[in-house]
């Protein structure tokens, strides 16, 4: 059982209007997927069905052998980090906090974090590198500390197949380099990742499959193989290659 | 200062009433303003009004049917929000207007019956008794104990609903629990503040102390400290001036939380 995530002949409709047709696609042990489109191409509809905040309207997924909406334990082994967190602004919360959420689960609702779940807590920090800033409030963090301050409360799960929706949406260039280094060794401690964005440019440069969505899954392969191809621009409308990190050099700045 | 007013047994049972609904609305509160539900505790207070005109009505204990049916209307509230259809405030803005008029209808069918009505809506510190004693603390032990045992899970959902789900959190339970302790609270706190102004003890010494509490901890307790201090002012005041105390907590609560915004927003 090398295959984590199994889709098949998945169909999704909201109030009639067919959000993803016909997606087949299946995610390997230890791999770091991509899922590139544009706006409106279904992608984060697509990690919801995956973390079973969705149901689909006909095919079947599963994750770990399971449906993700009756996940069973295996809600331990998925840690999602959704686009957008809906946390109360005014919610006062240290980023210690946060990352101790990841331990709630597993608590019933008798019983406290214990010493062993600090120690996670503090693992997770510790790989994030989010130390310095442990103790700080986490409405006043800027967008790329929340975004790793979520991922660290993901880990705190100690998930095997990390879910995150345009985790470097609203992070600066140089940030993002850091962030996926850490991906990147998180990927090879065993963790598969699949994530959503927009970026392509970097998103070529970092992980090991891209599938390119647009209501329907067109196409999947290598990085490279899907630069090569003419499929992206009729996916995009028009030349992909230039906005990626191979394409000209001032791209960065636009 | 004259401590005559602890001599009545009345004031000692409003006073006591007061300090258990300090501590009981400021723990509810503080998660009734951080979830957004402000309007929820004004209508699911409201909704008492009809609880307790049915008690009148049918000749059983008005705390009891109170009671039972906030908690139906807590309830029916959270069901009907996950019709997605609406919008989560209208069924509160429904179900609030039609428990108001069950009560003046119930109320106007019971003719020569003499309800303190005006106790009741504003509150009246006279009208606490024993038995109201012995309700607030058994209800209160009760409240303190799902809450406890909901906690995690219930700020886990405040913080991020979504990611609650993901793991594992059965969040419609969670928020039907919680709109339930919601009810209870409403029901403990009619007698001393009254029906029309218990949800500003829920929410507005919460919101007094957010803009500056550094954790959840301090938050809880400072909120307690406001709740306490209005109401146990609001109660001497109601006593010497012959005021109703829900109106003399109200407006205290209310002078507080303004001073606060004024500094909180001038930093």
């Amino acid at each position: 059982m090398n295959k984590i995530i199994e889709i098949v002949n998945l169909y999704f409709r909201y109030k009639n209007i067919e959000i993803l047709t016909d997606i087949n696609f299946f995610v390997s042990k230890g791999e770091f997927v991509g899922i590139i489109g544009p706006n409106g191409a279904g992608k984060t509809t697509l990690l919801k069905l995956l973390v079973g905040l969705l149901s689909p309207s006909s095919g079947k997924i599963t994750v770990f052998g399971r449906e993700p909406q009756h996940p069973g334990m295996n809600k331990y082994l998925i840690g999602y980090v959704p686009q957008a967190n809906e946390a109360d602004k005014n919610f006062p919360i240290s980023v210690r906090e946060v990352v101790a959420l990841g331990r709630y689960h597993e608590k019933g609702f008798f019983t406290n974090l214990n010493a062993e779940d600090f120690e996670i807590v503090e693992t997770a920090i510790k790989k994030m590198n989010i130390e310095s800033i442990a103790d700080k409030q986490f409405n006043a963090l800027s967008g790329g500390q929340k975004q790793r301050t979520l991922i660290a409360r993901a880990l705190a799960q100690r998930p095997k197949l990390l879910v995150l929706d345009e985790p470097t949406a609203g992070i600066d260039v140089k940030t993002q380099a850091s962030f996926y280094e850490i991906l990147k060794r998180l990927n090879q401690e065993g963790i598969t990742i699949i994530m959503v964005s927009h970026d392509i440019g970097a998103l070529t440069k970092e992980v090991s499959r891209i599938a390119c969505l647009n209501r329907r899954l067109h196409m999947q392969g290598s990085p490279a193989e899907i630069m090569k191809s003419e499929q992206l621009k009729k996916l995009y409308g028009y030349d992909v290659l230039l906005l990626t990190h191979e394409g000209k050099e001032d791209v960065n700045e636009s | 200062m004259n401590l005559e007013i602890f001599r009545y047994a009345f004031m000692q049972r409003a006073f006591t009433a007061g300090f258990i609904i300090s501590i009981v609305s400021s723990v509810i509160g503080v998660f009734v303003v951080l979830k957004g539900l402000s309007f929820a505790g004004v209508g699911i207070s409201h909704a008492a009004f009809g609880g307790v005109a049915l008690g009148y009505f049918l000749g059983i204990n008005p705390t009891l049917s109170a009671i039972v049916f906030c908690l139906f209307v807590a309830a029916i509230i959270v069901y009907i929000q996950r019709n997605e259809k609406l919008k989560s405030d209208v069924p509160i803005g429904i179900i609030f207007a039609a428990s108001m008029g069950l009560g003046a209808v119930l109320i106007s069918l019971m003719k020569g019956y003499n309800v303190d009505l005006f106790g009741y809506l504003f509150g009246n510190i006279l009208s606490v008794t024993h038995s109201d004693i012995v309700n607030i603390i058994f209800l209160s032990l009760i409240i303190i104990a799902i809450f406890l045992i909901i906690f995690k899970q219930l700020y886990y959902t405040t913080f991020d609903r979504q990611m609650a789900k993901v793991a594992g959190v059965n969040v419609v339970l969670i928020d039907t629990v919680f709109m339930m302790l919601i009810a209870l609270t409403v029901v403990i706190s009619i007698k001393v503040v009254g029906i029309i102004l218990v949800s500003a003890l829920l929410v507005t010494p919460a919101a007094t102390i957010i803009p500056w509490a550094k954790n959840f901890k301090q938050l809880t307790f400072l909120t307690m400290i406001t709740s306490l201090f209005s109401v146990i002012t609001g109660l001497f005041l109601s006593y010497y001036l012959n005021i109703p105390s829900g109106g003399a907590i109200v407006l205290l609560t209310t002078l507080i939380f303004f001073v606060s915004f004024g500094f909180a927003y001038k930093k």
